[in-house]
Order: structure tokens, then sequence, then C-alpha cells
């Protein structure tokens, strides 16, 4: 299996990259910017992307879907309370992130749902807080966390949609249920390190004591 | 006679994406096989490892080579639907799927079940858990039903851009999966039939004998099954 983090554009957004090199087929997590350079990263690679998958609906997460549906036709997938703010992003967001609206989500998906290419199977799960629609991604291994969870942080909670105590659920019922040794990638860099694990933040976070 | 090579049933393209590989042998049990393409490469029940090569001829008739399957999922964990998915263990290009429902129920009894028919139980490298939802594969949405009561973990694949159903051992043309297998369970099979009764059904693509196409058809045969068959379970 090909996962690769890569940052985009100005909000240290990290897009995820996760292929099949048997197949040749990959998914697009929050192609957020700079989306010629996370198509070259396929290419490379000899992927194919089937499938754009947004964590959530913020604009910072989904500007380069537009781009990236016209240059690979995949589908765009993302959880079915998240789907309207693809398409009703403000005029004046679009313009401050440099962004394209979205098309519409061509896929939705909840909680329990599977998303998988090739011989990669990823999870759903659905963990609001940040905004209603927002989902965690999991593979025994590794667990995509959105803006849901950083490394030693967490996602805002004062947007149209947030709430702390959603978001507090979400992160100690879905994600510090997992394995300690599970990789959390999250969808910024904000925190000291890239990539963090679930005992590190157990321990470590403290938003979570 | 003898010498002629095993070759039971038809094959036939329904839709764009499927195709159907009937088994019509009276006396050798086997299942009905299905190929979904349009990208996805997915072949549902590959039915038992000694008719495979057979199934694998029909579908190259199709123009369809083994190098084209690339999911091989299994409705349930009986012998003539699913033990040839061993066949695919440790090729990485090929990703198996079984509910976990089923899996454990197979892990404890239904391996169990083989030794009546004289077969050894397969070690399936099961990759993909079937669970009840969406299940999105490469850029095609399919909805992931479980329907147990023939078996405890059977499930149904619904594909709603062909309004499809492979619906395994769960209901058949005028007639309803067996429940009296281990971990039979008719009033699990009733509820599970009425459920999928409710889903907008073009073809209804079971795991033995014809298939059912037609809206009108479909819904006939789900109140015919309900009506007539259902006192006796």
């Amino acid at each position: 299996m090909i996962l690769e983090q890569i940052q985009v554009g100005h909000m240290a957004v990290f897009a995820y990259l996760i292929g099949d090199e048997q197949t040749g087929e990959a998914m697009l997590v929050d192609p957020a910017a700079d989306v010629g350079r996370l198509l070259g990263e396929a290419r490379k690679r000899g992927l194919q992307i089937r499938l754009i998958v947004n964590t959530h609906g913020h604009v910072d997460h989904i500007a380069g879907n537009a781009d990236c549906r016209k240059e690979t036709g995949a589908k765009i997938v993302i959880h079915e309370l998240d789907a309207d703010m693809l398409t009703s992003t403000p005029s004046v967001m679009l313009r401050m992130f440099n962004a394209k609206a979205s098309p519409p989500a061509d896929i939705t998906v909840r909680d329990g749902d599977t998303v998988a290419v090739g011989g990669i199977s990823l999870q759903v799960f659905h963990t609001p807080g940040h905004t209603p629609g927002g989902v965690c991604l999991y593979s025994p291994g590794f667990v995509l966390t959105g803006d849901t969870l950083f490394v030693e942080s967490v996602g805002r909670t004062d947007f149209p949609g947030g709430s702390w105590e959603a978001l507090r659920n979400s992160i100690m019922t879905r994600l510090l249920t997992l394995p300690e040794e599970t990789v959390v990638l999250p969808g910024h860099n904000y925190g000291r390190v890239p990539r963090s694990t679930i005992g590190h933040e157990k321990r470590h976070n403290p938003f979570l004591r | 006679m003898l010498d002629e090579p095993i070759r039971k049933g038809k094959g036939m393209k329904l839709t764009d994406k499927i195709y159907v590989y009937e088994w019509t042998d009276a006396f050798e049990n086997n299942c009905n096989s299905y190929f979904i393409g349009g990208g996805t490469g997915i072949l549902i029940d590959p039915g038992l490892k000694q008719f495979f090569p057979s199934l694998l001829e029909r579908m190259e008739e199709d123009g369809i080579g083994e190098g084209e399957i690339r999911y091989v999922l299994n409705t349930h964990s009986h012998p003539d639907h699913f033990e040839g998915s061993e066949l695919f263990n440790g090729n990485g290009g090929v990703t198996i799927g079984l509910s976990g429902t089923e899996k454990d129920f197979y892990e404890q009894t239904g391996k169990h079940f083989y030794s009546w028919f004289g077969l050894n139980p397969p070690d399936v490298d099961v990759g993909l858990d079937l669970e009840e939802g969406k299940l999105v594969i490469g850029d095609e949405p399919f909805e992931v039903f479980l329907t147990p009561g023939h078996s405890p973990g059977s499930v149904c694949i619904y594909q709603p851009s062909e309004k499809a159903l492979f619906c395994g051992d769960v209901i058949f043309h005028q007639n309803v999966g067996r429940t009296d297998f281990p971990g039979g369970d008719g009033e699990l099979l009733k509820k599970s039939i009425l459920r999928l009764s409710r889903v907008d059904v073009e073809h209804l693509l079971p795991g033995h004998m014809d298939i059912v196409s037609g809206a009108d058809r479909v819904k006939k045969n789900f109140l015919q099954v309900i009506e007539y068959v259902f006192p006796y379970l």
C-alpha cells in the first residue's frame, strides 16, 4: 500500500494519497490545494485517482475538488451531513482561499460505511464536533483524523455547526478506543511533528485530560 | 462422455456492467456466479473449486480474463458458493470479501459443514469485511445488507446504478433459502426477506436457479414468496 502525507496550500493542510500499487488505483483525501503537485505524485507512482474523499466540508479541505475531479474524473465522497457544504461555500471564502466551488458530492457516506480502492479499504467513522458531518477514516494501523484530532491538539468547535461536547465525545469513544499503536494522520500540520499515535495522544494531548 | 470437460450452465450479459453465470446442472450442486465490470471487477460467489475452471471458461467467452477479477465477494460461507475463494489466497491483486459475522460463524461452526460434502474447509484470506452499510469500490457505490436466516452472516449486495440485488441464498425465484443447515433460522430469514422486499430492484440475482428481471416481476416474486412460502418457515 502507498500512503503519502503531503502538505499543501497556505493552511498547512495535509492531503493524503492512498493507493494500491498492485492495481494502480488510489484515493486522494482532502486535495485542498496544489492539485497539480498531488496528481504528479500519483502519476509518479503509477496511480490513477478513483475517489476524492473529504474528511469534512470546510473550504480549506475541499478547495481542490473541482480541479481534481476535472483532471481525473474521480468521484467525490463526503459524509451526508457535510454534503451541502460542498456547494454552499460563500464566494468571499472561495476568494479568500483562491478556490473554485466544489462540484456536488457523487457519493455520500455515513458511519459504518466502507471506502475501498484496490486492496485497500477504509472504515468511515462519523466523528462530529468540528463540523456535523466530519469523518475519520480507519484501517488497522492508521487513522486519518481530519480536523477532529491533531497532534497534541483538537479541531476548533467555534465554527457554525461545531460542538465541543460532540467533538470530545467523538474523540473519546471512536479514536482513543483504537489500539495505542495506531498512527494518527491529521488534517493539518499544526503539531510539533506531522504524525503521532493514539497512545501518544492519550498521554500527551492537553485537550483530552 | 467422461472425457468431456465439466461445463455447466450458460453465461449472459445482463446489463452493461453485469454478467450472469447460471449453474443449471441438476445433479452436481454449484451456485450462480456473477461478474460486475464497469471498472470494478467483482466476482460474486466463485462457487466450488472443482467447477471454477468452467466458470473462467465461460467468462473468457464474454471477453473477461481471470486478471480482470479484482474482488471476490461472497454472500455466505457455504461450500457451493465460497470454496473457490481459496484459489485467490495470496493473489495480491484480488481482495476477498465476506461478512465478519459469517467469518466468525465459519470459524466456529461453518467449517464442519464442509465435511458433510467430503470437502476440506478452505482457509480463506478474507481482506474485506462486508459490513452492513455502503461499500464504495473503485468509484461504484454498493449497499451491503446483512440478511441472516439461511446462514447467520448472509449478506445481499445491492448495486443502485443497475438496481441489481445479488441476494445469495436468501430468496430465489418462487422460493427461499433452506433454514435447516447449521445456523439457519426461519424467523430471521422472513425478516430479511421482508426487508429486501422494500428495496427498489430491477434485477433479482439469486445464488441458485433463475434470475428475475423486471421491477414488476421482482415485486410479484416477493409477494408470492411471502404469501405461499412464509407459512412453511
